[in-house]
């Protein structure tokens, strides 16, 4: 902001003009993605790869601003994330969704690493791409939950329990990323890594514990008030965590998880629209960076992963619904419900910016997004038949058998 | 409500199942905005929703007043004529009860319970002050004041 209002004025035409065309821009795409009823993250993507490095056509804006903004809408990103669950819901969420979050992990945590290792990028990047494939988008399946009328389903509480598992794994996967990216020897490495958790399980415990205090000390009659003092409470933890190396984002999901009560609604109802625009700002940058030149030779990779990964989410909902006794249709919607990635991948891949596996992590990230934002909620929305590990196994057994190989072998001949 | 259960919904709110004598199965979420949604369920599918109907805070209240409302206000009408021990009740003449046909004469009611009939609802037609030829029948809504263990005689004396 700074940097705009020293520049001379006619810079400042310049900029607003820019970033006034590139938020109406937004808008349109929003207004867009919601009439066909899907998230707008897909569409801010997509404008991002067409209008930035190497698109169609190219727009230089405002770095520093926008730089700074996108940031902010991480933090906002993760602020409203903590927001949306108490902490009595976090510790229930770890006490009654612990088997299913740990199938949701080994599921969904392993085809990115193994992916990530396979395209020789290194632990680092397998590590990021893991988290990409990991996390499904909290935002997407409540959303989806809502516009399906599904909330009074009786599958809906596993899905539910598996995002707040998904929440907590954050927690610890950022700080831990956050260190990683910083990079030094094994064993300063892991000295942080070990401090960082620390921090963040220290917080986590008084944040839930103290909630009520820190909401009090919040509290203001007017939003004004609020607002601003909430605001700044994100940004200075954010800027804390970030100095101790736990990654600022981290600290805006704390202070998210520490409000409570009356002042969560509350700051859950103004910062949300805060949110819409900065993440809206930072799903554009993310992708500007990126050439779609460089999309292409990851394509095929990002549609493989899509589809396995697409497949081991409907298999941990299948799980999850199953613990709660759902019947075989619930699980199927479970499934389909949980599949949509979007905003903490790009998050995660974000991250990276900057860093080695920037550059092939960047465009993967996008693709893969790109598609399970879009095939997510359709899967959701018409529940397609798709076999279970079950179904597939038995008929494998089936056509191993030998009276089968035989009737085969007739028909071929 | 003892066949209400309840299940939390994390970020969400919590849901509250019901099930009726039908076999018909009810659901409300509660959402922490105050929204509440209330879901009939599927009978093919008894994980899913047939249909739900959304309710804002106040409409939500509205719906409640015409479900429960009229017992509460009675309760609450109750509640409001007890006064200095003594008490207004409504009670409702029940088949095969040991007053049931009978006259007010005829059972004694005065020198049994204490209490006097205000009025005896009959099919919707009102006897206000019925003297000793005024008959319990059944069905029939009686209105008495008096001290509340006469009550309890009385209320004993017109159920099945």
């Amino acid at each position: 902001m700074f940097v705009i209002l020293a520049a001379g004025s006619s810079d400042v035409a310049m900029a607003f003009i820019e970033l006034g065309a590139l938020v109406i821009g937004l808008g349109v795409l929003a207004r867009l993605s919601h009439r066909v009823g899907l998230s707008p993250i897909p569409a801010y993507l997509a404008a991002g790869l067409i209008f930035g490095t190497g698109g169609l056509a190219q727009i230089n804006f405002a770095d520093d601003f926008i730089d700074l903004a996108s940031e902010i809408g991480v933090l906002l990103l993760l602020f409203v994330l903590g927001l949306e669950y108490t902490g009595a819901e976090l510790t229930d969420g770890l006490r009654k969704g612990w088997r299913s979050g740990c199938v949701d992990l080994a599921l969904n945590f392993t085809p990115g690493l193994v992916a990530g290792l396979l395209l020789g990028w290194g632990p680092l990047g397998a590590l990021m791409l893991a988290g990409v494939t990991y996390i499904s988008s909290s935002g997407v399946v409540s959303k989806l939950l809502g516009d399906l009328d599904r909330m009074a389903n009786r599958e809906t509480p596993s899905v539910l329990t598996i995002l707040v598992f998904e929440d907590l794994v954050m927690a610890a996967y950022l700080p831990v990323l956050g260190v990683l990216l910083v990079g030094g020897s094994v064993v300063s490495g892991a000295i942080s890594v070990g401090v960082a958790l620390s921090v963040t399980a220290l917080v986590l415990v008084l944040a839930i514990r103290m909630g009520g205090p820190i909401s009090a000390l919040l509290s203001a009659r007017s939003d004004e008030a609020l607002l601003l003092s909430v605001m700044g409470l994100i940004l200075v933890v954010g800027g804390l965590a970030q100095r101790v190396q736990v990654s600022a984002a981290i600290g805006a999901f704390l202070v998210g998880i520490a409000l409570s009560g009356e002042v969560r609604e509350r700051a859950e109802d103004l910062l949300t629209p805060l949110r819409d625009l900065f993440a809206a700002l930072f799903f554009v940058l993310f992708s500007l960076r990126i050439d779609p030149g460089d999309l292409p030779p990851v394509l095929v990779a990002a549609a493989l992963l899509a589809g396995i990964t697409a497949l081991t989410k409907i298999a941990t909902g299948r799980f999850a619904a199953r613990q709660l006794g759902v019947g075989p249709r619930g699980r199927d919607r479970a499934g389909m419900a949980l599949v949509a990635r979007g905003e903490f991948s790009i998050v995660i891949a974000g991250l990276a910016a900057g860093t080695v596996v920037d550059s092939a992590l960047a465009p993967t990230a996008a693709a893969y997004v790109l598609i399970l934002a879009v095939v997510g909620p359709l899967l959701a929305r018409f529940n397609p038949p798709v076999p279970s590990l079950d179904s597939m196994r038995r008929r494998l057994a089936r056509w191993r058998s030998p009276d089968r190989a035989v009737a085969g072998g007739d028909a071929s001949a | 409500m003892g066949r209400v259960s309840e299940s939390e919904l994390p970020g969400v709110g919590a849901r509250f199942d019901f099930s009726t004598d039908d076999g018909e199965q009810l659901g409300v979420v509660v959402h922490r905005s105050g929204r509440r949604d209330v879901a009939f369920y599927d009978t093919d599918d008894p994980d899913a929703c047939r249909a739900v109907v959304h309710l804002e805070e106040h409409e939500a209240r509205d719906l409640a007043e015409l479900l429960g409302g009229s017992r509460l206000s009675e309760e609450v009408a109750r509640l409001r004529h007890q006064v200095a021990g003594i008490t207004l009740d409504w009670l409702t003449v029940e088949a095969g009860a040991p007053w049931a046909g009978s006259t007010i004469g005829d059972a004694e009611v005065r020198s049994e319970t204490g209490v006097s009939i205000v009025a005896i609802i009959s099919d919707g037609a009102t006897s206000p002050s019925p003297g000793p030829e005024g008959v319990f029948g059944v069905g029939d809504t009686v209105i008495a004041i008096g001290m509340p263990d006469g009550l309890e005689v009385l209320a004993a004396r017109l159920s099945g």
